[in-house]
C-alpha cells in the first residue's frame, strides 16, 4: 500500500497538449476517481502513473520513491484494462498466477494466493476455464484478481466497466467497492461516467482539456462546483447569467437568493447554478408548506417520463429551467400547465467561472 | 429466362457458388489421384500394346529395399531441417517487423521482404550456384581478402541444398508469422508488463503461443513442398542431392516406370498426411 | 536502445540474404563472359541475343499467357467459393472447405505426376490446356484464403442497408460488396499471377517441348548448359514484376 503523488505533470503528443501542470495526491488506501470527458487526459494520466507513457516535466512518487526512469515492469502496480486483456491462451488460474510466476513465487504459496484472489472475486469455481468461456463480468473479475494477487502498491483501473451493460455495471461497482475496502489498496479509477465516479470514490478529481479543474470529496465537489463546466458535467444543472448589484441577484428581472454569497464579488455579472434535483415544482395555485426562498412562476413546456423519475422543462420569462423529480406524486404535470418552481437559497451555487 | 423448378427443390446459392471450384478440383486433383492410386497397383503403364496386371510389387519393393526407406527418411529430415531453419530465421524477422519498426517503414519493409517471391525460383537457385561454386563469387571475395586463400566451393553438398531451400521458402514463414503477430492485441502485452513480466517471458508465454496459427501455417507451406522437392537438390546437390523426390521424378521422366513412381508417391503422401495429422493433434492438446 | 539497433541490423542482414542471388543475377546479365568468369566485363549483348533466342521468347510468352488466364479463372472461381463459405453457414462447412485445400497440403510433385498420369489416360495429354488446368487448381486455395480473409471483416449490415433501400442482389453486389472486396481481389490476383509465373514442378510434368513455360525452359537449359540470355530474361521478368508490385502497393494497402 502506498500513496501516489503527482507534481506538475505536463505531457504533449506532438503539438497537442494532453496534460498541463497536473498535480494530484492519492492517499494511501483510499478510492480515488479521475473523472473527465473524452480527450480530457484522464487515461493519459493513468498510463503515466503506470509507466506506459512518459511525461515531459514534473514528477511522480509512489510511496516515497521516485518513478523517474522506472520501467513498467518494476513498478509493482496492478492494472485493470477496459477490454480486460486476459491472456486468451491461458486458463483463469494461469492468468492469475502469471504475476506470481514473474516474481518467482511457486508451489503451495502461489496456489494459496491464487485461491484467495479468486475467492475474493467469487470466481474460484472457474479456475480451469479459458477467457473465451467467460462472460464480460466474469472476465473483469478475473482481471481484478490477476491485478491484486501480487499485492501491488497501487491498483489502477482504466474505465473497466464501460463495456458492461447497466445492471452488470452497477453490480461490479458494488463488488469493486467491497473488494477495495477489504483489501485496503490505494485505488485510482478512471472514468467518464460521473455517476460511477461519485458512487465509488472517497476522493474525486476532475480533468478537462488536460487541466485539473477541481479535486476533493465527491459531495463537496458536487454541491460546490467551482466552474460552470463542473456544474454541468456533474449531475443536471441549470446555469444562468445573473446581474448583481449591492448583493441583489437578478436573473433578468426575477430576484433570486443565494445564502453563501461572497461579498467580495466586484463584477456586475455572475453565473449561478441550481441543481435540477434541488428544485421543487408545483401547480401555480397549490399551497406549499415548506419555506423556499426562491420562487419563480413559469409554464411547463416539456415533461419527460423516465420511470423512476420525471424531468420537467419549465419556461420562465426568456429562460428555461430543468426540474428533476422522483416519481412520488400521482399524475404528471402536462405541457402548458402554469407552475411555480421553488428552491432554497442554500442551493443556489455561485460559480467562480 | 426463368428456370421453373418444382417447389421442393431448393438450390441454395452458397452451394451453387462452390460448384466450379469443386468441379475443377475433381478433374485436376481427386480424379488424378485416384488414377494414380490405381496405377500404383499395376505392373507397368497401360499404354500402347502393354498388358499390365494388378500387383503389389511396387509397394513391396519399397519395404524390401533399404534404399527407398533411407531416401524417404532423408527427405523427411530435409523437410524438417528447412522448416526449422526458416522458423529460427523468419520468426525473429517477423517479430522485428511488427514490434520494432515504425508504421511508416513497416509497409515498405514488408513489401521488400515479399518482393523476392516474385523472382524466378530457378534463376535464384542458379544464381546461388554462381555464388557457391569453385571460381564463384565467394571464392572471389575470399581471395580478395586473403590472396593466399585458394579455392572454395560449397556446391554439391548438403549445406548448399539447405541454403537454396531456406532462401526460397523463408518468405512464406515471414509472411504467415507477420500476419499472426500483427493480430496480437497490444493491451495484452501491456497487461503482462503491468504484472511485471520482462521481454523474454512475454515472448515465450504470450507472443509465441498467440502466433501459433501463423507458425503452423508457415510450417505446412514449407514442409510439404520441401519433402517432395527435386529441382533444388538436383541443381545444388548433384549426387548429394538424391531424395525421394528425385527418384520419383526419374520414374516419370527418365525410367518411365510410372507404376513404381505412383507407388512411391503415395507412400510419401501417406507419410506427409500422417505427420500433419500427428502434428495437428499435438497442437490441439497444447492450445 | 540496444535491442532496437540489433533488430534493425538483423532485418538488414535478412534483406541482404534475400536479395543476394537477385543482385548476382542482374549483375551477371551484363557480364560478357559466357562462362561466368569474373570480374565483370559490362555488355548488353545477352539482352540483344535474347531477341534471337526463340525458345526463350516462346517460353516467356507461354508463361505470361498462362499466368494471365490462370489469374482470371482462379480468382473468379476462388472468389465465388470464398463468397459461399465466408458469408453463409451451413452444415459441414468446415469439412467442405477443407476439401478445397489439397493443393496446399499435397506435395506438388505428387499433384504434377498424378495429373500427368490422368491426363494421359483420358486423352488430354500434356500441353497448354493441361498446364492451365493445373495452374488454376493450385491457385484456387490461395484465392479462397486471401479473399476469405477480407470477407471475414465485411459487415453484413452494409448489404442489408442497401437492400432495404431497394437495391437488387446484383446492384448490392456491384456497388457495396465488390468495392469492399476489391483489395482482397487484387491481392489474390497478384498472388496467383506470381504463383503461376513461378510454378515449376507442375509445369515440368505437364509441358511438352513446344509448350514449355519459362521456369521449365530454364531448368532444361541448366541441365544442358546454361546460356547467359537466361540471366537477361530473368532480370527483365523480375524487374517488371517488382515494379508492378510496387506500383500496385502505392495505390492499395495490403494491411488492414
Amino acid at each position: 500500500m502506498a500513496r501516489v503523488i503527482l507534481e506538475k505533470i505536463t505531457k504533449s503528443f506532438g503539438k497537442f497538449r494532453a496534460l498541463h501542470d497536473v498535480s494530484m495526491n492519492f492517499d494511501e488506501g483510499a478510492f480515488h476517481a479521475i473523472l473527465g470527458p473524452s480527450g480530457s487526459g484522464k487515461t493519459t494520466i493513468l498510463r503515466i502513473i503506470a509507466g506506459f507513457e512518459d511525461y515531459d516535466s514534473g514528477s511522480i512518487h509512489v510511496g516515497n520513491e521516485s518513478m523517474e526512469n522506472v520501467p513498467v515492469e518494476k513498478r509493482n502496480i496492478g492494472m485493470v484494462f477496459q477490454n480486460y486483456a486476459l491472456f486468451p491462451n491461458m486458463t483463469v488460474k494461469d492468468n492469475v498466477i502469471f504475476g506470481l510466476k514473474v516474481r518467482k513465487i511457486k508451489g503451495e504459496a502461489a496456489e494459496k494466493k491464487v485461491k484467495n484472489a479468486l475467492e475474493l472475486v467469487h470466481m474460484e469455481s472457474m479456475s480451469n476455464r479459458k477467457p473465451n468461456q467467460l462472460s464480460g463480468g466474469q472476465r473483469q473479475r478475473v482481471a481484478l484478481a490477476r491485478a491484486l494477487v501480487t499485492s501491488p502498491k497501487v491498483l489502477l483501473l482504466d474505465e473497466p466497466f464501460s463495456a458492461l451493460d447497466k445492471a452488470l455495471r452497477l453490480e461490479m461497482q458494488i463488488e469493486l467497492k467491497r473488494i477495495q475496502r477489504e483489501v485496503g489498496i490505494t485505488t485510482i479509477f478512471v472514468t467518464h461516467d460521473q455517476e460511477e465516479a461519485l458512487t465509488l470514490s472517497d476522493r474525486i478529481g476532475i480533468l478537462n482539456k488536460g487541466i485539473l479543474v477541481q479535486e476533493g470529496d465527491p459531495k463537496d465537489v458536487y454541491n460546490h462546483p467551482v466552474s460552470s463546466f463542473i456544474a454541468t458535467f456533474l449531475g443536471d444543472s441549470n446555469t444562468f447569467e445573473a446581474s448583481i448589484d449591492k448583493g441583489i441577484i437578478k436573473i433578468d428581472d426575477e430576484r433570486i437568493y443565494a445564502s453563501n454569497l461572497n461579498s467580495q464579488i466586484d463584477s456586475k455579472i455572475i453565473k449561478v447554478s441550481i441543481r435540477a434535483e434541488k428544485i421543487k415544482i408545483f401547480k401555480q395555485n397549490e399551497a406549499i408548506e415548506d419555506n423556499f426562498e426562491n420562487s419563480l412562476n413559469g409554464e411547463v413546456i416539456q415533461s419527460l417520463f423516465a420511470g423512476k423519475s420525471l424531468t420537467y422543462i419549465v419556461r420562465f420569462g426568456r429562460n428555461v429551467i430543468k426540474v428533476f423529480q422522483q416519481n412520488v406524486y400521482d399524475g404528471i404535470l402536462s405541457e402548458g400547465t402554469p407552475v411555480k418552481v421553488l428552491w432554497k437559497a442554500t442551493d443556489t451555487i455561485v460559480l467562480k467561472s | 429466362m426463368h428456370l421453373i423448378l418444382p417447389k421442393k427443390i431448393h438450390i441454395s446459392p452458397p452451394l451453387f457458388l462452390t460448384t466450379p471450384a469443386y468441379l475443377w478440383l475433381t478433374l485436376t486433383i481427386f480424379l488424378p489421384l485416384t488414377a494414380m492410386l490405381f496405377f500404383s497397383f499395376l505392373s507397368e503403364a497401360p499404354f500402347g500394346n502393354r498388358d499390365p496386371y494388378l500387383t503389389l510389387e511396387n509397394y513391396v519393393s519399397f519395404f524390401q529395399k533399404d534404399f527407398y526407406q533411407d531416401l524417404t527418411w532423408r527427405s523427411l529430415r530435409l523437410g524438417l531441417e528447412v522448416t526449422i531453419l526458416c522458423f529460427l530465421i523468419g520468426f525473429p524477422c517477423a517479430l522485428v517487423l511488427t514490434r520494432h519498426t515504425s508504421n511508416r517503414w513497416r509497409e515498405a519493409l514488408f513489401i521488400l521482404v515479399i518482393l523476392p517471391f516474385w523472382s524466378n525460383a530457378l534463376v535464384r537457385i542458379f544464381s546461388w550456384t554462381m555464388i557457391l561454386r569453385g571460381k564463384g563469387i565467394i571464392e572471389l571475395i575470399l581471395n580478395w581478402m586473403n590472396p593466399e586463400y585458394g579455392s572454395f566451393s560449397m556446391m554439391f553438398s548438403h549445406p548448399a541444398i539447405l541454403l537454396g531451400l531456406v532462401h526460397s521458402y523463408l518468405p512464406y514463414m515471414i509472411l504467415t508469422c507477420y500476419v499472426s503477430l500483427q493480430a496480437i492485441d497490444e493491451t495484452l502485452i501491456e497487461a503482462a508488463r503491468s504484472l511485471g513480466a520482462g521481454r523474454m517471458m512475454i515472448l515465450w508465454k504470450l507472443i509465441i503461443p498467440l502466433s501459433f496459427p501463423g507458425i503452423s501455417a508457415g510450417t505446412v507451406l514449407i514442409f510439404v513442398p520441401v519433402v517432395g522437392s527435386f529441382m533444388e537438390p538436383r541443381i545444388l546437390g548433384g549426387s548429394e542431392g538424391t531424395f525421394i523426390g528425385t527418384i520419383i521424378e526419374d520414374q516419370f521422366v527418365k525410367v518411365f516406370n510410372w507404376p513404381l513412381g505412383a507407388a512411391l508417391s503415395f507412400i510419401m503422401l501417406a507419410l506427409v498426411m500422417v505427420i500433419l495429422l500427428v502434428a495437428y493433434s499435438i497442437s490441439k492438446k497444447w492450445t | 536502445m540496444k535491442l532496437h539497433t540489433l533488430s534493425k541490423i538483423y532485418l538488414a542482414l535478412i534483406l541482404t540474404f534475400l536479395y543476394v542471388p537477385i543482385a548476382v543475377m542482374i549483375l551477371l546479365s551484363f557480364n560478357s563472359s559466357k562462362f561466368y568468369r569474373l570480374p565483370i566485363d559490362w555488355t548488353f549483348k545477352w539482352y540483344e541475343l535474347l531477341f534471337e533466342n526463340q525458345q526463350l521468347i516462346d517460353a516467356s510468352i507461354n508463361s505470361i499467357l498462362i499466368a494471365f488466364i490462370t489469374t482470371i479463372l482462379a480468382t473468379t472461381i476462388g472468389t465465388c467459393a470464398a463468397l459461399a463459405f465466408f458469408r453463409h453457414s451451413f452444415r459441414g462447412k468446415n469439412f467442405l472447405l477443407l476439401l478445397l485445400f489439397p493443393p496446399i497440403a499435397i506435395p506438388w510433385l505428387i499433384i504434377g505426376t498424378s495429373m500427368l498420369v490422368f491426363f494421359f489416360w483420358i486423352g488430354i495429354g500434356r500441353g497448354l490446356f493441361a498446364l492451365i488446368l493445373g495452374h488454376v487448381a493450385l491457385a484456387i486455395p490461395y484465392v479462397i484464403i486471401v479473399v476469405g480473409a477480407r470477407l471475414k471483416s465485411f459487415d453484413k449490415a452494409l448489404e442489408e442497408s442497401a437492400r432495404s433501400l431497394g437495391a437488387t442482389s446484383f446492384q448490392t453486389f456491384w456497388y457495396v460488396t465488390f468495392p469492399f472486396l476489391f483489395p482482397g481481389f487484387l491481392a489474390a490476383s497478384l498472388f496467383v499471377f506470381a504463383i503461376s509465373l513461378d510454378q515449376f514442378v507442375i509445369s515440368y510434368f505437364l509441358a511438352t517441348p513446344d509448350s514449355r513455360t519459362l521456369p521449365v525452359e530454364i531448368y532444361t537449359a541448366i541441365r544442358k548448359g546454361f546460356t547467359p540470355e537466361i540471366n537477361a530474361i530473368s532480370t527483365i521478368i523480375i524487374l517488371v514484376s517488382m515494379s508492378l508490385l510496387l506500383i500496385v502497393s502505392r495505390y492499395h494497402k495490403f494491411e488492414k
